[in-house]
């Protein structure tokens, strides 16, 4: 671990949290030769990849097929003054002029059946921010199969929900075993979604990777769910479930028709 | 006993939350909230039975973890539905 001697320019960089003694030298080292894959640059993900750059993880892989409208600006600040460009580019200049020790990899796609566990294999923490039910199926699904730790999270207008899932927790399908069929739950573009509900999502994502980096305690076998309107934060004990399809081994391998709909795998 | 609701059921119930006086069981419970607003029945069942994307909790408490639809409620409890969102 201890192959990488801080520069005088990173111990002045890091010296808050260098000081902190849940992260220290030690810590920062462990950050710094770490690899975190950020899935959707949207709302949650502005959050999530400003606070991962900033810590200092060393490599940060950036997935977003979509480029940046003028409806994003209201939540996805990273983006400012991108218009037009692909939200994994625009988010990868920030990152690149926020701190230059960061290495960013770009990833101008979407997850797919055919390129999510290629593309998620090589990192340490995949971070969920996407958008929409089959992505988050695929990427839990993908990452129990690759053993990757995965930082869920999902908003809709104040109400917020964060779980992580490592090898041998309960997984994003023992908590929810279906997608709602399309229609029935409505989407941030139909129900809106509160600009700050993402922001603090997000950053709770990157508090989660953070700290699975580092070793300390995560939302392992919980969910933390919240309203915040009424502020009311409840912690949620999740189990596994011994008959999930996924995280029990009976699926190994990713197939087309299961991301479809309500997402179900027979 | 409080019973919360998430934004799709609150789109019937016109309400977020409420108190109500029951005691029963979780899925008596259901049927007495069904009674009570119309259009819920469709928005909790599909065909096949309760819909998997809505979980209930008593007391934080995921009722898969307790005793499924005949876990018992009382006075001081509260039942959330929380179904899976997926904005981001």
């Amino acid at each position: 671990m201890s192959d990488i001697i801080l520069t005088q320019e990173q111990i002045k960089r890091y010296a808050r949290q260098l000081i902190m003694p849940e992260i220290g030298g030690k810590g920062q080292v462990k950050l710094l030769k770490s690899k975190a894959i950020v899935v959707g640059a949207g709302g949650l993900g502005s959050a999530a990849i400003q606070y991962l750059a900033g810590a200092g993880v060393g490599k940060i892989g950036i997935v977003d097929g979509d480029s940046v409208d003028i409806t994003n600006l209201q939540r996805q600040t990273i983006h400012a003054g991108n218009l037009g460009m692909n939200k994994a580019e625009s988010a990868a200049k920030f990152v690149k002029t926020l701190n230059p020790d960061v290495e960013v990899e770009v990833y101008p796609e979407n997850v797919n059946v055919n390129n999510v566990r290629d593309i998620i294999r090589e990192y340490d923490v995949v971070v969920d921010c996407t958008d929409n039910f089959p992505s988050r199926f695929l990427l839990n699904d993908a990452c129990v199969m690759e053993k990757i730790p995965l930082v869920h999270s999902a908003v809709l207008r104040f109400i917020g929900e964060i779980m992580t899932i490592v090898p041998d927790s309960a997984c994003y399908r023992c908590v929810f075993p279906e997608a709602p069929p399309p229609g029935s739950v409505p989407s941030c573009q139909e129900a809106g979604i509160a600009g700050v509900a993402t922001g603090i999502f997000g950053v709770m994502q990157a508090t989660e990777a953070i700290k699975l980096i580092l070793g300390l305690e995560i939302l392992e076998n919980k969910m933390l769910y919240a309203d915040l309107l009424t502020m009311e934060f409840d912690l949620i004990d999740i189990r596994k479930d011994r008959n999930c399809p996924v995280c029990s081994g009976k699926v190994k391998d990713l197939q087309e028709e299961s991301y479809v709909e309500t997402c179900r795998i027979e | 006993m409080k019973i919360v609701y998430p934004i799709i059921l609150a789109a019937v119930t016109r309400k977020k939350e409420e108190e109500v006086e029951f005691s029963g069981d979780v899925e008596a419970l259901i049927n007495f909230l069904c009674e009570k607003y119309k259009g819920l029945k469709k928005v909790l069942y599909n065909k096949e039975g309760f819909n998997k994307f809505i979980n209930i909790y008593v007391n934080n408490e995921d009722i898969r973890n307790l005793n499924g639809f005949e876990t018992e409620v009382k006075a001081n409890d509260t039942v959330k539905f929380i179904p899976a969102i997926a904005g981001g």
